[in-house]
């Protein structure tokens, strides 16, 4: 009797545990609806929405008739009634197949069907991709990575400038403690959360004892981290070089991410383009990692375009706007190629389609997946963010449309070569002496030393790009 | 003795007799505002335009001092010498609309001859042969031609002037390409170039050879390349797409400061296509703004001094195109003058009442004009409004948008009425004392609610002090509105703007733009609306429409005519052609 008991209590205590984790989910796929309400860029209704998400909350005999049920979730007016609706029906046994933990990602896929990309995100992440963005990522200045053998955070690429580098760290410094709390085992992202914080604030590290230094402690004042997203093509130890090693004519940029210096940085450029005679130029816009913004994914267009349409910009219950590039051109007189593939993000394959649309580039690759849905992320609660489609792009040639479709087709490289490829994109190294984006990606033991033409000789794309510019510009 | 000089001699012994020459008191601290600097004597002597004085400074270049300085007029805009008599200036007042023939014999300065001129007039340039002045006026958008040989021997002023020739906007920056007998002419706000013939013959409209645009404002200073057929210009590009954000403002995408070159060739070509060849440079950047770049100099053996006007410093470039080198200067420096040693380069610090004299790359001294008494809160403000330290990293000043209080007619996407992406034309402030309430929607009660929320928001800068905001606020409350262009005030247009005056209270325009300031405290839906959705405003006032070059919240419409024609702005039937020539004529005189 007293084992039944224990078990109907534990049971019971077991059975209060996980109303409460369906209360809070319940809450938070109401505030999911509600935000997509709020903002979705197709203005959905409610009733839409909860049809989308109903095979997730409900039994196999309601999904034959969820009328009601539907209705019953569309009334609830407010989160905690969600709440309280989908923990009284997990009670009841009437909550369906999907476990509570896989709950929420389910139901984003159920929206994706309808609404295209959804995904929540942590609102400390957010915040790290806004302030990359817009190029003034607040925090160390280091690359981070984990020390294989012990467990414990390290420190692989310690950026120039930057705090940690001021604070006397070298590449590979392996950290014991962040503000007294043992980093061995602790996950990546726990541990960035511990590194991170606002502008100004102090974080103190144990140090690990690498010869001839002890094991200490220093202390580091979190400070704006500047990075480049306009990347060249290094075949020089000491100078920057912009222009490919075996073509010293053409130009060869990559702008992995679009943020709010890149036009400045495109600007920087433009002036050594002239002064180094570049005749021709390749815009490498594969295999971004990271898009950007399109409101300074406008502004790159814009610098890049001489009075031409750029691309009607539609919001929520808004009249397209036909967003026009002014006067003024950048690499004017200058040939300019293209080159996107597959993992060419939505920012990138914006600025490509609508230089393709004035015929101011040639474009060269693969078609990018980008189908002119611009993700924004909205505030779903003090922890989340949902990304979801706000607004969409439309291309100004009315005979095209998306996805982007090269003008001349070339498939990159095979799967390893990608791989390859990717490994060494990210280690690139800028000429000036600056240090790549930060990436927590970053792989702690990178080759380093930039990109070597070996390891793009059998970029079939990056070829065809050259021979391309190499055309464009010689022709009378 | 050439026949000129002979005939200066006689002038001049004719004007000491009829004309008194005041030398100056130098102890007397006062404001000069120097404008204009002119090199003599082999590049011995300087010579001053002072703005606010109405006077000429002569100073040693050696010594570095003031020798004298002597009252002309009342508010001298600009200063040449005759390339064929050293000792003949030519200088131009503002306020009394006059051009001044003004003899140099040693310290002394005496004016021989006075011409009236179109009103406000601001820059004049001499062709090489000294036979010919051009004369820029900037509120009556002409520019007139005197012959200059002929008003100084006749009686017949009348006679001197040889041409007046109309521009579709405000000029302020002249350049004389002698070889071809042109003028170049700049757009005091705006962006548009025209080119006036000037070879032998009659000088009419038809010499009126192109206009044209580059991208861009404010061009402040135009000069010929000494060595490549090109023109070079300082100006700022203001973009309509950027935001007032602090990213967009930061990296320079808000606004960025200039030198531009144009292939001289394509620029005289009616035909030709003027970005064809264009070559930008952008200045400063990032943590470094290069706020208003004005006068500069190209030296013939390389290298390039920029004076930043909203900085107070001396850009120099030592050919490499690096402008690596910044120099301090006084406050305001407008103009860069090159010494006759290719060597030194002599800044005009217009706010400090100094010269600055610079050698390659460090100062070598500051000249002071003469003792200046404490700023009042207004010449205070003044200073901070042409400051662009004001802005987040020096970027762009008051004046950049709002040049000489009024506007660069340009688009500005700021967050004023809560949203982006809806950018509306910059402003005037002339007369902006009465004409409460603020901003496009009439967001800001006060005008000192308007400043805070311009610096912080708009400018991304740091707030205002209590003080700060007291001059700057004092100053703007002097703006006077700008005066309507002279030929709307002529007899002919009065009968016009008479019906106007009738048929403008007959449609009810007062409602939303009531006398004496035809503006009013409402907040109007008018049905334009924004790219937002957004169609209330708050009533601008009508004043000084006739320099504007466009109008409604996005400049939509190019002419007062088509605020009437082609949108019936306020109308519900439409207006004959007469009523509405009738309506702008009354409008113009506003």
């Amino acid at each position: 009797m007293t084992g039944f008991m224990i078990s109907l209590v534990i049971a019971t205590s077991t059975v209060g545990i996980e109303a409460e984790e369906a209360q809070a989910i319940g809450r938070k796929i109401w505030m999911i609806v509600d935000a997509i309400q709020r903002h979705h860029i197709s203005n959905p209704d409610p009733g839409t929405l909860w049809r989308a998400i109903i095979p997730s909350v409900c039994t196999q005999q309601e999904l034959a008739n969820p009328d009601s049920l539907i209705a019953e979730f569309v009334q609830t007016l407010t989160a905690s009634e969600c709440g309280d609706l989908l923990a009284r029906r997990f009670e009841e046994g009437k909550s369906g197949d999907v476990p509570l933990s896989k709950l929420l990602d389910t139901v984003l896929k159920l929206l994706e069907k309808p609404l295209g990309t959804m995904s929540l995100q942590r609102a400390k992440d957010y915040v790290v991709e806004e302030q990359l963005r817009n190029n003034r990522y607040v925090g160390l200045g280091v690359q981070y990575g984990i020390d294989q053998p012990s467990g414990y955070s390290m420190f692989g690429r310690i950026l120039p400038g930057g705090s940690a580098d001021r604070g006397g760290l070298h590449d590979g410094t392996i950290v014991k403690e962040v503000d007294r709390k043992s980093t061995q085992n602790v996950p990546a992202e726990t541990v960035l959360d511990w590194l991170r914080g606002p502008i100004g604030t102090e974080v103190t590290l144990k140090i690990a004892a690498q010869l001839p230094q002890p094991e200490r402690e220093v202390t580091l004042t979190r400070g704006v981290i500047r990075t480049d997203s306009v990347l060249g093509f290094r075949h020089e130890a000491t100078s920057r070089a912009i222009s490919h090693p075996s073509h010293p004519t053409i130009g060869w940029l990559r702008i992995p991410m679009i943020s709010a210096s890149t036009l400045h940085e495109l600007r920087v450029v433009d002036g050594m383009v002239r002064q180094r005679g570049i005749r021709a130029m390749v815009l490498d816009l594969s295999m971004t990692r990271r898009g950007g913004d399109f409101h300074q994914a406008k502004l790159v267009a814009d610098g890049l375009l001489e009075g031409s349409p750029i691309w009607n910009y539609q919001e929520r219950n808004s009249q397209p706007r036909l967003e026009v590039a002014d006067g003024d051109c950048l690499f004017r007189g200058i040939p300019l190629v293209i080159i996107v593939d597959q993992e060419t993000e939505g920012v990138q394959a914006a600025i490509a389609a609508s230089l393709q649309d004035a015929g101011r580039a040639t474009i060269v690759g693969e078609s990018p997946r980008f189908r002119g849905e611009v993700s924004t992320g909205v505030v779903i609660d003090e922890d989340s963010i949902l990304n979801m489609t706000t607004a969409r792009i439309r291309r100004t040639r009315s005979d095209r449309d998306w996805p982007l479709v090269p003008d001349v087709r070339a498939v990159s490289i095979t799967e390893f070569a990608a791989q390859q490829k990717a490994m060494a994109v990210y280690r690139l190294n800028l000429i000036n002496g600056k240090s790549p984006p930060v990436s927590a990606l970053f792989p702690a033991n990178a080759n380093r030393g930039g990109i070597r033409w070996q390891d793009l000789v059998e970029d079939r794309a990056l070829n065809t790009a050259i021979n391309l510019s190499a055309a464009g510009y010689s022709k009378p | 003795m050439n026949r000129m000089s002979l005939l200066l001699t006689m002038i001049v012994i004719q004007a000491v007799v009829q004309t008194t020459a005041l030398a100056d008191d130098l102890t007397v601290p006062h404001w000069r505002r120097p404008v204009a600097l002119v090199i003599t004597d082999d590049g011995r002597q300087l010579i001053t335009a002072n703005q606010q004085s109405g006077s000429l400074s002569l100073l040693d270049a050696q010594r570095m001092s003031v020798r004298s300085e002597t009252t002309v007029g009342k508010r001298l805009t600009d200063l040449v010498v005759s390339p064929v008599d050293k000792d003949l200036l030519l200088t131009i007042d503002e306020e009394t609309h006059e051009l001044l023939a003004v003899h140099r014999d040693d310290d002394k300065f005496t004016v021989i001859k006075r011409l009236n001129i179109s009103p406000y007039p601001v820059t004049i340039r001499i062709t090489a042969d000294g036979s010919r002045a051009c004369v820029a006026s900037l509120w009556s958008k002409t520019i007139s031609v005197v012959d200059v040989a002929r008003w100084l021997e006749s009686n017949e002023p009348s006679r001197s002037v040889v041409a007046t020739v109309r521009l579709p906007f405000s000029p302020r920056e002249l350049l004389l390409i002698d070889e071809a007998r042109k003028l170049i002419v700049a757009d005091a706000f705006g962006s548009k170039l025209a080119v006036i013939n000037l070879a032998e013959g009659i000088i009419d409209q038809s010499r009126l050879e192109s206009v044209r645009e580059i991208l861009g404002h404010g061009i402040r200073k135009l000069s010929r390349h000494p060595s490549l057929p090109r023109i070079v210009m300082t100006h700022q590009i203001l973009s309509r797409g950027a935001r007032s954000s602090l990213d967009d403002v930061h990296w320079g995408g808000l606004m960025v400061n200039c030198l531009r070159s144009l292939a001289l060739d394509d620029l005289l070509d009616p035909k030709a296509n003027i970005s064809h060849r264009t070559q930008l440079e952008f200045l400063g950047g990032p943590e470094r703004g290069a706020g208003d770049p004005a006068g500069f100099v190209i030296r013939p053996k390389g290298g390039i001094a920029i004076a930043l006007s909203g900085t107070n410093e001396l850009l120099l470039d030592d050919g490499s195109r690096s402008f690596g080198i910044r120099l301090p200067t006084g406050e305001r420096p407008t103009s860069v003058v090159l010494g006759s040693d290719d060597f030194r380069t002599y800044v005009v610090n217009t706010l400090s009442d100094s010269i600055t004299v610079a050698g390659l790359r460090d100062i070598v001294g500051t000249i002071s004009l003469g003792p200046h008494p404490d700023s009042t809160p207004t010449e205070r403000g003044e200073r901070l409004f042409h400051n662009a330290r004001l802005s987040h990293d020096g970027w762009f000043s008051c004046a950049s948008c709002h040049i000489d209080g009024h506007t660069n007619g340009q688009l500005n996407d700021n967050f004023t009425d809560g949203t982006f992406d809806t950018p509306k034309r910059v402003l005037t402030l002339r007369g902006i004392a009465d004409t409460a309430p603020y901003a496009w929607n009439g967001r800001f009660e006060t005008l000192r609610e308007q400043i805070q929320h311009s610096i912080r928001s708009t400018m991304q800068g740091e707030p205002l002090t209590d003080g700060q905001a007291d001059d700057l606020e004092a100053y703007l409350r002097t703006l006077s509105t700008v005066p309507p262009l002279p030929e709307e005030t002529s007899a002919e247009s009065r009968g016009l703007a008479e019906r106007g005056a009738v048929l403008f209270e007959k449609l009810d325009c007062a409602r939303c733009h009531k006398g004496p300031t035809f503006t009013s405290a409402r907040v109007v839906d008018v049905n334009l609306a924004d790219e937002r959705g957004g169609s209330k405003y708050n009533p601008p006032s009508l004043r000084g429409l006739s320099q504007q070059s466009s109008f409604f919240h996005d400049g939509r419409a190019n002419s007062l005519e088509d605020v009437f024609s082609k949108y019936q702005h306020q109308i519900d039937t439409a207006l004959t052609a007469e009523q509405v020539k009738e309506l702008v004529a009354f409008l113009n005189r506003l």
